[in-house]
């Protein structure tokens, strides 16, 4: 569903995202992984749609990133990013009236799981109150495909679990999850496939049962040998 | 689009009802001094209502080229360009949530200058109703020869002006975000100067157009017609910017 070839993305002397080819497939969960600034949120919002390829292409189910696209997937960004006068209620009728698969009586349901209260101002919530309302607002979408950058940035670990239950709630046969992480462990035991980005690249893209099964080892240590 | 329009103007909602409701108690004061006969202070209220009114206009042209900056530039951007809207629709949306508010302001000044002045004329000139006093004002008006034409050629023009100055900052905040981003410190004091460079050369430009000879007509179609095609070729530029070049 998702095809990127020879990805790049340049800030002046900077690069972000070096070269990086893959393919998702539909109805797969996979873990983003690498360590801090190795290129996962650059690339994630170049999927969004937010950041445009210095060179490269990308496509979503062999169209272009673009208006349709947008239409389908959802992205949650790891940075806070409602407007400040906003409460978590009118983040949901933000969301209702932009998004036609955003369900609200969804958001409500998320909400009310993450013990949020709808009449709070977003600018009062803290970092990881916030990051539950991010992700309620786009797990509450029927997209196709979720792009999450960090939810579990932030978030103890109780609330930990009841994220990790909302995601695998939202997935579904017909829609694919990419989220990114430093916290693999946390992941290990339900995601299908892994994208190990170092420096920009990808130095590793496939079914997670498989990469076991060759590599004789789990994601974690995968990870840890990799980034060492 | 509508839904679009509803939520630029939300974001600069606070400020707008700041302006308003100076103006309702400048117009309030007015009235009192008026009842009090005290001409000299109305004289000043009046002017001060004006004067707001100009600051309103001119701070709404800042806050709308503030507000785009930050929707291209900071995170909050994303929650305008993650939607599924093209960057001609968000940008029409912003262009036209823009006129709205300047309108707005225009048309709130023009109520309360018109209630003021009439209240006076029917204080003071003994006016038997307020209507009475608002026709009084309106032969005022014609009888130092200020035909309605002018009144309305002359709203359209500032119109004109102040949605050029809008599609201007538009352009060049974007210049500035996409292609000098993260080159060099000084680029905002560039488009700055840029900006003011271009202001002048498009007005230069406009004195060439209307000194192009046409019939004789009630008005000069040459200027209209150069000046929608600036704030079009901007429009554009802009969004074909976005759409390009553009990474929040």
């Amino acid at each position: 569903m998702l095809e990127c070839k020879n990805l790049r993305k340049t800030y002046f002397r900077k690069t972000a995202v070096d070269n990086i080819s893959l393919e998702l497939e539909e109805g797969k969960i996979y873990a983003l992984l690498g360590p801090n600034g190795s290129g996962k949120t650059t690339f994630m919002k170049m999927v969004a749609g937010l950041v445009k390829p210095t060179q490269g292409t990308i496509s979503y189910k062999n169209q272009q990133i673009g208006v349709n696209s947008k239409k389908e997937v959802a992205y949650m960004s790891t940075e806070p990013y409602f407007y400040n006068y906003m409460t978590v209620e009118d983040v949901g009728k933000y969301y209702a009236d932009f998004f036609e698969d955003f369900d609200m009586s969804a958001y409500r349901e998320l909400v009310d799981e993450m013990e949020l209260d709808m009449q709070t101002r977003v600018n009062k919530l803290s970092t990881g109150m916030m990051a539950k309302v991010k992700l309620a607002a786009t797990l509450a979408r029927k997209a196709k495909l979720y792009l999450l950058d960090e939810p579990l940035n932030g978030i103890d670990l109780l609330t930990r679990e009841k994220i990790v239950t909302a995601i695998l709630k939202a997935a579904g046969e017909d829609c694919t999850i990419v989220i990114s992480s430093h916290l693999v462990e946390e992941l290990e035991s339900f995601i299908d496939g892994a994208i190990f980005i170092k420096n920009g690249c990808n130095v590793m893209v496939g079914d997670a049962e498989e990469m076991r099964e060759i590599q004789g080892k789990s994601i974690v240590d995968m990870y840890k040998e990799i980034y060492a | 689009m509508l839904k679009l329009i509803k939520y630029e103007l939300r974001k600069q909602m606070l400020s707008k009802v700041i302006m308003a409701v100076v103006m309702v108690l400048l117009t309030a004061l007015f009235m009192f001094v008026t009842y009090k006969n005290d001409h000299r202070a109305a004289y000043a209220t009046l002017a001060v209502l004006f004067l707001t009114m100009v600051i309103a206009i001119t701070y709404s042209a800042i806050e709308i080229a503030t507000y785009f900056g930050k929707d291209i530039t900071t995170k909050q951007g994303y929650m305008l360009f993650m939607i599924p809207y093209g960057s001609k629709t968000i940008l029409a949306a912003k262009m036209l949530s823009a006129i709205v508010q300047v309108l707005i302001t225009t048309i709130l000044f023009g109520f309360l200058l018109a209630l003021c002045v009439s209240v006076y004329l029917w204080k003071n000139y003994n006016a038997k109703t307020f209507f009475e006093g608002l026709i009084m004002l309106l032969e005022y008006v014609f009888e130092i020869d200020i035909q309605l034409g002018t009144v309305i050629n002359t709203i359209i023009i500032i119109l004109m002006f102040w949605v050029l100055a809008v599609t201007l900052s538009m352009f060049l905040d974007t210049v500035s975000t996409t292609l000098f981003v993260n080159r060099y410190k000084w680029s905002t004091i560039v488009c700055v100067a840029v900006y003011f460079l271009l202001f002048y050369l498009i007005i230069q430009g406009l004195y060439m157009v209307e000194s192009i000879p046409i019939p004789e007509s009630i008005f000069n179609p040459i200027g209209y017609i150069y000046m929608i095609i600036i704030d079009f070729a901007l429009f554009f530029g802009t969004a074909w910017l976005m759409d390009k070049k553009l990474s929040i």
